[in-house]
């Protein structure tokens, strides 16, 4: 990158499944704690990057609704929409503002508010996947590719039978998501979960449980990007962005089949070539032993699994034994998703923004209750989206 | 003025019915035809590297290469390998008329016969066998409703039943 970039700020609001307030209202709110976090004030946020899913909260260009309550009147503002992953590419979108000297300081705001059938005539679930089945093909997919339920289930069931998964080691993993999510205040699902009450939870697709699957959240999250000629003047605890890629892969589900039809393992596809280069340009070799902290978009705790082997965390097939070993508990070797993750919160809109932001937290020592333990240095975030794209971020304590 | 001249506009309320107009474009346009006249699946094979497109589409998924002029048109189907399956206790709504499928139903990802060097893939229902009896790699055949039911969608295919092989 030219000149290099810190994060400086990160805010989010409590995270709820119906929210008393109205979608410019969560802006406002993880506008402002951002700000605060940051120490500046709205006049010195010289550009901002908007994400959203306008479909989701029934707009078609929020950014009018948007506008007094984010502070993007008569600013230079520009407004990405690439699904569950919108706020990765906001904010490498506002990375590469900064490093290429366009600005000095950005901000990111990514908000979700859901609006559809009242819930007595259409619960939410099925009206959402409606909604993500809109970017699959018109003639032969829309009218029965089944949205992120179907398709990662699925997956959850080539998982199983490639690796010998049995059900107890997800659930173990999900009630580590739990745990977690448990010390965060901000999360959406903070009760603390037995493997029990995780095995017993009802069946949507086999293998897929509902606590399995990410909820649906409202809420939002905003993050603050400084260069390095003013970083100093802002904050003392700067958290570096040491590199950053996104990757989208191809529409059919036949440029999928290592994702949903495996033969040996199952792979994200995108996220396979996103931490290949990721890695290489950065020394990564080793990446389960050179990473301190992972937070990673997870749509449901199979994916949690998966995704661990597409990134090298785990050998081929063998991330659920790493798991169930307690290897990627906040304490563990490897901790994996300190805040609780996506399974525990998902806002879709704001989920990537939040993996970014709290990945920011655990490498600054800010992230109080579900703090790591052990002081983490470097550390890799990752976004997800039905609509195939993977964003990545690679956060340092140490300038790079 | 008089009072009649400010009486208050009553508000009207239309209901209008509702669909969804994809344009299908040339290749899927044959594709949908070939469906509903000659009940067939028609698809193209990448001429640059073999890649199976079901549907056709005229730039290759994999390797960018253009089918535009002369495609190389192929039959695939009527059996596929059953790749995964998945039986769905959720309601769906379908985008295309905004109906409700509710209840218990049977999806497969099919890996459809190609001369291709991959299979073509395809979602769609599968029938005929109770889910405890459905496995990965199971030979599947698909059945068509009688042609003037069909319309040149998906469902033109009832659903997919095992071959028995």
């Amino acid at each position: 990158m030219k000149r290099r970039v810190a994060i400086v700020g990160f805010g989010q609001t409590e995270m709820t499944a119906h929210s008393p307030f109205t979608k410019a209202e969560l802006a406002n709110q993880a506008v402002r704690r951002a700000l605060a976090d940051a120490r500046i004030t709205m006049k010195q946020v010289e550009e901002i990057v908007l994400g959203d899913i306008d479909w989701v909260s029934g707009t078609a260009e929020s950014e009018m609704e948007l506008a007094d309550f984010v502070g993007h009147y008569r600013k230079p503002l520009v407004k990405i929409e690439t699904g569950g992953t919108v706020g990765g590419s906001a904010a490498i979108s506002a990375i590469h503002h900064v490093a290429a000297g366009a600005c000095d300081v950005a901000m990111i705001s990514t908000t979700s508010k859901f609006v559809g059938p009242p819930g007595d005539v259409m619960p939410r679930g099925p009206f959402l996947q409606a909604g993500i089945s809109s970017g699959v093909h018109a003639l032969t997919e829309k009218w029965c590719a089944i949205g992120a339920v179907g398709t990662l289930s699925l997956m959850a069931a080539a998982y199983a039978k490639l690796s010998g998964c049995p059900e107890e080691a997800v659930a173990i993993a999900r009630v580590k998501a739990s745990e977690n999510a448990a010390r965060n205040p901000f999360a959406h699902l903070r009760e603390r979960l037995s493997v029990e009450q995780v095995m017993q939870s009802p069946m949507l697709t086999a293998p897929m449980r509902q606590l399995h699957m990410c909820p649906i959240t409202e809420g939002s999250a905003s993050i603050i990007f400084a260069s390095e000629d003013v970083v100093d003047q802002i904050t003392d605890k700067p958290v570096w962005v040491k590199d950053v890629v996104s990757i989208h892969s191809a529409q059919h589900w036949s440029a999928l089949q290592d994702f949903i039809a495996p033969k040996e393992r199952c792979v994200l596809p995108s996220l396979q070539k996103a931490c290949e280069i990721l890695y290489k340009r950065n020394g990564i070799t080793r990446p389960a032993q050179q990473l301190d902290v992972v937070e990673m978009y997870e749509p449901c705790t199979w994916a949690e699994l998966v995704w661990m082997e597409t990134m090298g965390l785990a050998e081929p097939n063998q991330a659920w034994r790493m798991a169930a070993s307690g290897a990627t508990a906040i304490d563990g070797a490897l901790p994996i998703n300190p805040s609780g993750g996506v399974t525990c919160t998902n806002g879709g809109v704001p989920s990537t923004t939040q993996r970014f932001g709290e990945l920011a937290l655990q490498i600054r020592g800010d992230a109080g209750a579900h703090q790591v333990p052990r002081e983490p240095r470097l550390g890799i975030a990752t976004g997800f989206g039905g609509t195939g794209w993977t964003p990545l971020l690679l956060l340092s304590k140490d300038k790079p | 003025m008089s009072d009649t001249t400010h009486k208050p506009v009553p508000p009207t309320r239309l209901r209008t019915y509702f669909s969804m107009d994809y344009p299908v474009g040339l290749f899927n346009g044959r594709f949908a035809r070939e469906m509903r006249d000659n009940g067939r699946l028609i698809g193209i094979v990448c001429r640059h590297c073999g890649f199976s497109m079901l549907p056709p589409q005229a730039v290759c998924t994999v390797c960018h290469g253009e089918n535009i002029k002369d495609p190389n048109w192929v039959e695939m189907g009527p059996e596929a390998t059953v790749a995964g399956f998945m039986t769905f206790n959720m309601p769906f709504i379908d985008t295309n008329d905004l109906s409700v499928q509710k209840g218990h139903y049977t999806v497969g990802q099919l890996m459809v016969d190609s001369p291709g060097r991959t299979s073509g893939f395809l979602w769609h229902f599968i029938g005929g066998a109770d889910a405890t009896q459905l496995r990965n790699g199971m030979r599947v055949r698909a059945i068509y409703r009688p042609i003037d039911e069909r319309k040149g969608l998906m469902t033109d295919i009832l659903h997919w039943v095992p071959t028995g092989e």
